[in-house]
């Protein structure tokens, strides 16, 4: 087995430090390049020369192809989908506004995809608007008793009735503790809906025919 | 016109998102930069070049990258909180067959992730264009604007760095 080659001054004509220690680093602040493959012939040859005889250079060198194999092991991560889909929505609408005449205008992240919702329902009264969660409370109240109505669980089934489930004690008592605690939360909703309306009735009824009798 | 931007969307979109990512350390953040980048592109659609428009995405992702780190800095917030995303899960991303060694190889990966973070701007550009993006040494001097030999020294400075943070935890020097 030949033994590796003598250290024989391989920087004698690259301007390196004479001194050992400094020799070292002067070859250490040029591992990277040599591991990235950027050096020149003659340096890329010398500083292999310098590393067979060296150790510790030996070492360092190691550990800088490792760091470079890691870190080109860190993966080029995929832009999810939803980035170039907005993206490009954006261009296209941009571009059939451009067409048209319309200005261009590049809006922030998420892009908006409807007008202002002020803008979006013009045929709805604003009256209505101000009872709409009145009356969306009523229809909760009226969904959920009808389905209560149709859903509770019989205590007392009819032996006539082919559809009928045989329910345990425990599921009965069950039914029954959700049905109280579905109307506590009616109740709940129900007062709250009696304020809303109260309050309307007096703002729009009471108060200005109050007004008008004075 | 659309078709060449989407065309350069197809071929450029997972670079400036990974470049994001790795510079932000945030999967959120990342995906809001790409988006404001591709728009940026697609504002200046016409005076870009094809062949140049890599390297103009690099340029301007890593502008709105250091905005954003800018930002973080006068809000005094910490950085890199969430390196672990599940996009890199390590089930998907070893390649190893042995599991000891793929949650090894995962385990090295999660704490170069973190080191890389913590290391200091430009290093952390320069390493990740160089070493994610596979850029040359005169690319990233001509991206950033500074001489082939100042990228040289910083990249040197950061593998160094990063190499003895790595030792640090996981004594991964190879036997020589």
């Amino acid at each position: 087995m030949p033994h590796p080659p003598e250290f024989t001054d391989p920087f004698a004509s690259l301007n390196r430090p004479s001194d050992g220690t400094a020799l070292c680093e002067w070859v250490q602040q040029r591992l990277e390049a040599l591991v990235d493959g950027e050096l020149e012939g003659t340096q890329e040859a010398s500083l292999r020369q310098h590393l067979a005889s060296c150790a510790p250079c030996r070492e360092a060198h190691a550990e800088a192809v490792q760091l470079a194999l890691r870190l080109r092991e860190l993966p080029e991560l995929a832009c999810p989908p939803e980035v170039s889909h907005a993206v490009l929505a954006q261009a296209a609408a941009e571009q059939g506004g451009a067409q048209a005449g319309e200005p261009a205008t590049v809006r922030a992240f998420p892009a908006p995809t409807a007008a202002p919702p002020a803008a979006r329902s013009p045929a709805v009264p604003a009256t209505f608007n101000r009872w709409r969660p009145a009356l969306a409370i009523a229809a909760m109240i009226v969904t959920t008793i009808g389905g209560a109505f149709f859903f509770y669980p019989r205590s007392t089934p009819s032996a006539s009735t082919s559809e009928t489930v045989e329910l345990t004690p425990q599921e009965v008592a069950k039914a029954e503790i959700e049905l109280k605690l579905a109307l506590a939360y009616l109740a709940e909703v129900g007062r709250n809906a009696g304020i809303a309306v109260r309050d309307e009735m007096v703002q729009n009824i009471f108060a200005p025919t109050h007004k008008a009798l004075q | 016109m659309l078709d060449r931007f989407s065309e350069l969307i197809d071929e450029h979109q997972d670079r400036v998102y990974s470049f994001a990512y790795y510079l932000l350390g945030s999967k959120e953040e990342a995906e809001d930069v790409a988006q404001e980048v591709l728009l940026r592109l697609w504002k200046n659609i016409e005076s870009v070049k094809f062949e140049a428009a890599g390297g103009w995405l690099s340029r301007v992702t890593r502008n709105a990258c250091f905005d954003r780190l800018r930002q973080r800095r006068t809000q005094n917030r910490l950085f890199a909180t969430s390196l672990d995303t599940p996009g890199l899960d390590p089930a998907t991303q070893a390649t190893e067959d042995n599991p000891e060694s793929r949650a090894n190889s995962w385990d090295v990966q999660r704490h170069l992730r973190q080191a890389l973070a913590e290391i200091a701007e430009p290093h952390r550009s320069i390493v990740i264009l160089r070493e994610i993006q596979g850029l040359k040494y005169i690319e990233i001097a001509e991206l950033l604007e500074i001489p082939i030999n100042t990228v040289k020294t910083y990249l040197h400075r950061a593998r160094r760095t990063l190499r003895t943070q790595l030792r640090e935890v996981h004594c991964y020097a190879p036997s020589t």
